[in-house]
């Protein structure tokens, strides 16, 4: 024991020595010590111990406080809790083993704890919490020093190089920087791409389709600077560049058209701010203006309703992240929306991880808790949820979207009349309802009119109301003695049954009815006076009491024989009645009958409300549009820090406002509004030193391969450095500069606009390089950091789909609209049996496809798409054999290169040479090579290329029964699964 | 992106994740290379344990005082008011409700199985029922999603991804990691997804929401080509490729390319075989209650799972769909799913045992949460994470005992309580890994399972 405890005193002692030879590098907490503090010693302070002995304890117990270093080495009323390097003097370790103290209270430690512990203190306890703690609020952070970090100091112009830029005449400010680098290092940089790979290069990184063989052929005969930049503004202006570009910033917005998570509700109006996104990228919305309107385009001003639906639209940034909907504790579900909101924001626009500082201080950023609840403030006071869409299930706010008066009004008139009716149908087919359950007839107990046998001539009669069936019958005052009617009936039972008759009374209606009733003890005939209402429910009156046998038929005969007035006869009833002489049944339910007149009529006036009802919806006006949209809380307010993010566990107030870090003025934050339009103006300020940063780097990343900065989401402390800081900062300068004026070193200025910083960027020779490969480069630089040569890069999921669907001929470019139109409440159950959310197969460019959370569409998720729950701003690149069996064997991939052989050999007059010729030039942008001639002529089963398609299909030299084009649907399926194709050279 | 080239190690594993080992095939998880991950250098931490994983998810939370937790002062006091405060958030009312199954002692052990799960009971040896098992999250997302992620509201990597990428797979033709008809709802593929891991260790999905249906990987096979025109298009691929290699001299973006392309070939005429159970004797279908209606899916789900682990996967999730969740009609609801489920997982137990296997196979059974022992309406229990139920078997953990104890009425953990980062954090351990240095870096920190929690529950482990 003694001898390790040495040894765990010799590993601190070298933890000491590292400290100080890599500090500069880690920072102090990187060493072994402070590690097995932070993972074995610090959760445990903070699970077990920090209710009682911390500075956020309600009561601090015994004196004593754990959370800090030195409260720790103080110790409290008992005295020194840990004597460093000494475990067996340590009272700590002597309280966690209960011997004398017991503590935690609760329960002993697991003995692993507890060794963690003694073995610490053998270390020496080494703390590398350096801070006094006050209440609640913890600074450790020096934010002056903070400031020194490269990212959080100004932007700062330089003018380009000017040695370098002797060397190659004519080249852009991008390209001095670039070479500059370059000529330092000693490297050669790769001579530019061919043509061909050129113009499938700028296709794909503008508008994200491949050109077509005519495009090709374009620029490839006669490739010239001229050309290539005609060609490169025509791109800028495709509507297809929106759909690229802004799939660009939807990974980075996290968009879905469902919520995903518990509860995968469907977000019917995201698409809304999906189309909004691609319409700022078509339109070069400036990227401060984006910025603002998607933070707070609800509070900006406006001149026009479709500029308030813009702006309104626009916030469905901050509304499209998942949520745990069905949390049950809406408290917590508020914090963590506000903490994913904080997230997105931080990492989106500013490449910050700020989620750290929820619980603590960032421990490698200088990002205080404090700035992440200034933030929670913002966004606490923001409305985001609203109402429950079911018990505990939370839902979002829509706001509805300004409409013109006239729709308004048509649609406040109809609503109402839709209103008044629905509640009319109701009230109707209620009436309905009961009278239908009220006229049941009980074929059993009840003999209608229409089953009894007639002797004579009866009128059928629906004049007056209550009666059972259809009608009543009556002897029309007529050949009185000669009529009569017999109910025949078999008891469903041996016992004493009521005899009813029904019939409908008047003053004109016989006196004296002879009814006569066949039973089991024989015969027995009543009279009835018709002209009084039969008293039962208006519609029966008894004839008598009587036992009848299952076994015999029985039978009710009413007669006309000795009257004066109508004899009427509706139907006979027999209501049990036990031994005690009750009715089995209530008299109500016995008494269940209703005009069936009535019940026509009320069918009737059911069937003429729904009419109108199809009627008003027919011709109703457009509904209102909805946006899911952020909107502001009645109450603002500044947020309490949640002392290790623990909701309940409130600490100080903080007043809302912004990181430090990245702030030199005063705050003022409107005490009315949540602070989100402070905010935006905050963070697309020219002055803010990581926004034009960031989206620069962004935009760079997507063209040239890497970004600037590698760790396109993260400019902090563990992120990346960038390869080119002086080429960064002056590209972001010249992007926050106005256009038509110069930066400070007289650089024009781009005036946020995005199009304009593409434009220089795929203009220079940077961007144009080939991707030649160089020995001797790339053992100086492998990874290509001073980009000697141009990345190769992957196509995007979108791009692969949609370039297949371009090159059969199928893709359909119409835009925009609801992918998720008809969804309900949730896009799918959580049941078991829940077959799923089945999109329809479109043939839509991509970003039109629904993005339904937990349902993405497979040929996207396969190939990288970026998940739709996190900030993506650079994809990953796998290579998983699903993406081989994919393209080997889905049927969609299969169809799309049927269609394309087939177009391709459409004009049978061609030549064999031609067509796969033709075959590369439209998959691959490049002519086939001679081998690969060859190699295809082989495959394709043809000797003679120079005949026509036709005649090859004559000869049969495939075979017999397969043309050309099924062969070339094998080579076409080929070249799609192949490398190249899924590869930008 | 740069992994063409060498890259630096902090970049390989924030993003080309694919490039390294048991990385490189992502997605169908196959491992080629030697070379570890990053982070995983050291693995494993300790002596394993256990190998591999198989995960038996009773979805919707089956209530432990009718299966596991004999309660009997619940049945004494049936119909009275709990004595103490129920949890917040819930539908039940406090009254207490007995469990309408008979609890008998069975085995060596005389652990207590009520009468709903006869054929585990004859398994209680084997078995280690942890009683005391707490959670977080009152609704099935947050409680699925913790269980599966260690996290019930941030996007997490699964407990199988962290396995996947600590050890890699057994057999380079199949995934590391399968989840057999997982839940589309409640987080769906969240749960068997991988996050910030690099794609390889997120599971391959078999089935979907409890159902087996077709047992197949999608794209697994081609209906229109024949096998020799598929070859012939191979081999042009193969030349294809190469080209596109040789002219680019270097890059191992399209050498990956090349090796999946080769890798899914090589599964696709692999993989087949192990999907197919009617390659098992009858009688051992049959023990597994396959061609019987009420254990015919589970059976097959719960046989396949023994497929795949023998074949080399790593970890193995079963899952019964979201039919556990009886907030009434307990009575008939219960019985089903322990008709449709108990003999197929005693089938397993078995079968792993006869084979050797169950030494060092993790088994673990259970559901998101309990069930509160209180009534909701007249015939139901409501959602209980506060104190539940489950079962170990396997692994290097110790057989016929009971851990930890709820309070008298089974609602509470109260006694030795296990948090389900600890179960985490005890399952890394007996697979020989150290949950608090399995960790990933993303978005500027070292991520684990585990968080900043988690103590592996030693008193359980043989």
């Amino acid at each position: 024991m003694r001898e390790k405890l040495r040894q765990c005193k010799s590993i601190g002692f070298g933890v000491f020595c590292i400290v100080v030879t890599c500090s500069s590098v880690c920072g102090a907490d990187d060493t072994e010590g402070a590690v097995f503090f932070e993972t074995r010693i610090r959760p445990v302070l903070v699970e077990h111990c920090y209710s009682c002995h911390s500075a956020q304890a309600k009561e601090v117990k015994g004196s004593l406080l754990v959370d800090s270093a030195r409260g720790l080495l103080h110790g409290g009323d008992s005295g020194t809790a840990l004597v460093a390097g000494e475990p067996g003097e340590s009272l700590l370790i002597e309280a966690l083993r209960y011997e004398g103290l017991e503590m935690p209270p609760s329960k002993r430690l697991p003995e692993g704890v507890i060794s963690d512990f003694a073995q610490w203190v053998a270390m020496g306890a080494p703390d590398p919490r350096t801070d006094d703690i006050t209440h609640g609020v913890v600074r450790t952070i020096d934010i002056e020093q903070g400031r020194n970090f490269w990212a959080f100091q100004p932007v700062a112009d330089s003018k380009p190089p000017s040695d370098a830029a002797a060397s190659v005449a004519a080249k852009s400010s991008i390209d001095a920087f670039v070479d500059d680098r370059l000529v330092q290092a000693r490297l050669r940089p790769a001579p530019p791409a061919d043509s061909a790979t050129i113009v499938r290069r700028i296709y794909f990184d503008l508008t994200g389709l491949p050109p077509s063989p005519r495009d090709l052929r374009a620029y490839t005969e006669d490739a010239s600077p001229a050309l290539y930049a005609a060609m490169v503004d025509r791109l800028l202006q495709s509507p297809q560049f929106g759909v690229h570009w802004g799939r660009h910033w939807l990974d980075v917005a996290r968009y879905a058209d469902s919520n995903g998570g518990d509860f995968n509700a469907t977000f019917h109006n995201a698409w809304k701010y999906r189309d909004y996104v691609v319409a700022a990228m078509n339109n070069d919305k400036p990227f401060d203006r984006f910025i603002r309107e998607q933070i707070a385009g609800d509070l900006l001003p406006f001149k026009s309703d479709a500029q308030r639906s813009e702006q309104v639209i626009a916030t469905g940034f901050l509304m499209v992240g998942t949520k745990m909907l069905s949390e049950r504790d809406k408290i917590k579900l508020q914090m963590d929306v506000v903490d994913e909101q904080i997230n997105t924001v931080g990492a989106a626009f500013m490449g910050m991880t700020l989620g750290c500082a929820r619980c603590h201080d960032h421990k490698f950023d200088p990002i205080p808790t404090k700035d992440y609840y200034a933030l929670a403030g913002i966004f606490r006071s923001t409305r985001t949820l609203e109402g429950e869409s079911q018990k505990y299930v939370s839902t979002w706010l829509r706001t509805a979207l300004p409409v013109a008066s006239d729709h308004a009004a048509a649609v406040k008139q109809y609503s109402s009349k839709l209103k008044e009716l629905e509640a009319c149908l109701q009230s109707e087919d209620k009436r309905l309802a009961k009278l239908k359950k009220n006229s049941t007839v009980d074929k059993r107990l009840i003999v209608d009119d229409a089953a009894a046998k007639l002797t004579g001539a009866w009128k059928s009669s629906t004049l007056t109301p209550r009666f059972i069936g259809k009608s009543y019958i009556h002897d029309e005052r007529k050949g009185k003695g000669e009529k009569s009617v017999e109910f025949s009936w078999t008891p469903p039972k041996s016992s004493v049954y009521e005899v009813r008759l029904s019939y409908t009374s008047g003053s004109t209606r016989a006196r004296n009815v002879p009814v006569r009733v066949k039973h089991d003890g024989g015969t027995t005939t009543v009279t009835l006076d018709q002209t009084k209402a039969p008293p039962l429910g208006k519609t029966f009156a008894a004839v008598g009491r009587f036992w009848f046998d299952v076994a015999q038929a029985a039978s009710v005969t009413v007669s006309n024989a000795g009257t004066e007035g109508f004899v009427i006869v509706d139907a006979v009833q027999f209501a049990e009645v036990d031994d005690l002489g009750r009715l089995v049944a209530s008299d109500e339910e016995v008494l269940r009958q209703q005009s069936a007149a009535e019940l026509t009529k009320q069918n009737e006036a059911v069937q003429s409300l729904k009419q109108q009802l199809k009627q008003l919806k027919t011709n109703a006006p457009p509904e209102l549009p909805e946006a899911i949209a952020a909107g502001e809380l009645p109450r603002v307010s500044d947020c309490e820090i949640c002392i290790r993010g623990e909701h309940h566990n409130r600490g100080e107030k903080v007043p809302r406002g912004f990181l430090q870090v990245a702030t030199t003025a005063d705050v003022q934050i409107d005490s009315n509004q949540s602070g989100r339009r402070e905010l935006a103006d905050w963070i697309a300020a020219a002055e803010h030193p990581l926004t034009s940063r960031v989206i620069v780097n962004r935009v760079w990343s997507h063209l040239l391969g890497e970004g600037i900065v590698r760790s396109v989401d993260n400019f902090g402390e563990l992120g990346e450095r960038p390869t080119h800081p002086q080429l960064l900062d002056h590209l972001a300068a010249r992007f926050v500069t106005s256009a038509g004026e110069h930066t400070v070193q007289g650089a024009a200025g781009f005036g946020w606009s995005l199009k304009s910083l593409i434009r220089e960027i795929v203009l220079s020779q940077a961007y144009l390089r080939s991707c030649q490969y160089d020995d001797a480069s790339w053992h100086s630089d492998p990874e290509n950091r001073l980009l000697w040569n141009a990345h190769r890069r992957r196509l995007p999921a979108e791009s692969l789909r949609d370039a297949m669907l371009k090159i059969s001929g199928t893709l359909d470019l119409s835009a925009g609209g609801s992918p998720v139109q008809g969804a309900g409440t949730l896009v799918r159950s959580n049941s078991a049996d829940d077959e799923g959310y089945n999109a329809e197969e479109t043939l839509c460019r991509s970003l039109y496809l629904p993005i339904i959370r937990n349902e993405l569409p497979s040929i996207l998720t396969v190939f990288n798409f970026a998940d739709p729950d996190l900030v993506v701003g650079q994809r990953a690149a796998t290579n998983v054999p699903a993406q081989a069996l994919l393209l080997l064997n889905s049927p969609f991939v299969m169809d799309r290169a049927d269609q394309t052989a087939e177009w391709l050999c459409a004009d049978k007059s061609k030549t064999v040479r031609y067509l796969i010729d033709q075959t590369y030039r439209v998959v691959l942008s490049r002519s086939a090579t001679a081998e690969e001639f060859e190699r295809a002529a082989k495959f394709l089963k043809i000797s003679k290329p120079g005949r026509t398609i036709e005649a090859e299909d004559k000869a049969g030299t495939v075979s017999s029964s397969e043309l050309i084009s099924t062969r070339v649907s094998r080579l076409v399926h080929v070249l799609f699964a192949s490398t190249e194709f899924r590869m930008l050279n | 992106m740069s992994s063409r080239h060498q890259v630096s190690r902090r970049l390989a594993l924030r993003r080309s994740a694919g490039s390294l080992a048991g990385i490189t095939l992502g997605g169908m998880g196959m491992a080629t290379s030697a070379e570890p991950a990053v982070g995983t250098q050291q693995l494993p931490h300790h002596m394993p344990r256990a190998r591999r994983v198989i995960f038996l998810f009773m979805h919707g939370g089956p209530s432990q005082v009718d299966t596991f937790d004999y309660k009997p002062q619940l049945t004494a006091d049936d119909g009275r008011k709990l004595p103490f405060p129920e949890a917040s958030n819930i539908d039940a009312v406090p009254k207490l409700l007995k469990s309408p199954w008979r609890f008998r002692q069975h085995g060596e052990s005389g652990g207590w199985v009520s009468e709903l799960l006869p054929h585990m009971a004859k398994y209680i040896d084997d078995l280690c029922v942890i009683r005391s098992m707490y959670s977080r999250g009152q609704s099935h997302g947050q409680a699925v999603s913790m269980m599966h992620t260690g996290s019930d509201n941030l996007v997490r990597p699964s407990v199988g991804a962290w396995v996947s990428y600590g050890l890699g797979t057994e057999n380079p033709d199949l995934p590391s990691f399968v989840s057999i008809s997982p839940a589309s709802g409640h987080g769906g593929p969240r749960n068997y997804g991988c996050a910030f891991l690099p794609t390889a260790h997120q599971a391959t999905a078999i089935g979907s929401s409890g159902k087996l249906g077709e047992a197949t990987i999608p794209h697994l096979g081609n209906d229109r080509l024949a096998a020799d025109e598929q070859s012939e298009q191979l081999k042009l691929l193969k030349a294809i490729n190469q080209d596109h290699l040789a002219k680019a001299e270097r890059d191992s973006q399209i050498q990956g390319a090349i090796e999946s392309l080769e890798l899914a070939f090589r599964m696709q005429s692999a993989a087949p075989d192990i999907l197919d159970l009617s390659r098992e004797p009858d009688h051992l279908q049959h023990a597994y209650g396959i061609g019987k209606k009420e254990t015919d899916n589970f059976g097959r789900q719960c046989l396949l799972a023994r497929r795949l682990v023998e074949a080399g996967v790593r970890y193995v999730e079963v899952s019964t769909g979201n039919v556990w969740d009886q907030h009434s009609n307990l009575y008939n609801g219960h019985e089903k799913n322990s008709l449709a489920t108990d003999q197929p997982v005693a089938a397993l137990l078995a079968d792993l045992k006869s084979r050797g296997m169950l030494d060092d196979t993790l088994v673990v059974w259970g559901g998101e949460f309990g069930r509160t022992p209180i009534v909701q309406g007249s015939n139901g229990r409501d959602h209980n994470p506060q104190g539940f139920t489950t079962v170990l078997a396997g692994g290097g953990i110790k057989g016929g005992i009971a851990y930890g104890n709820t309070d008298e009425y089974g609602y509470y953990a109260v006694e030795d309580r296990v948090h389900v980062h600890d179960l985490h954090a005890t399952m890394l351990h007996q697979l020989g890994m150290d949950h608090t240095k399995l960790t990933c870096r993303y978005a500027g920190r070292d991520f684990r399972l585990t968080d900043v929690y988690g103590n592996v529950v030693h008193d359980i482990v043989s």
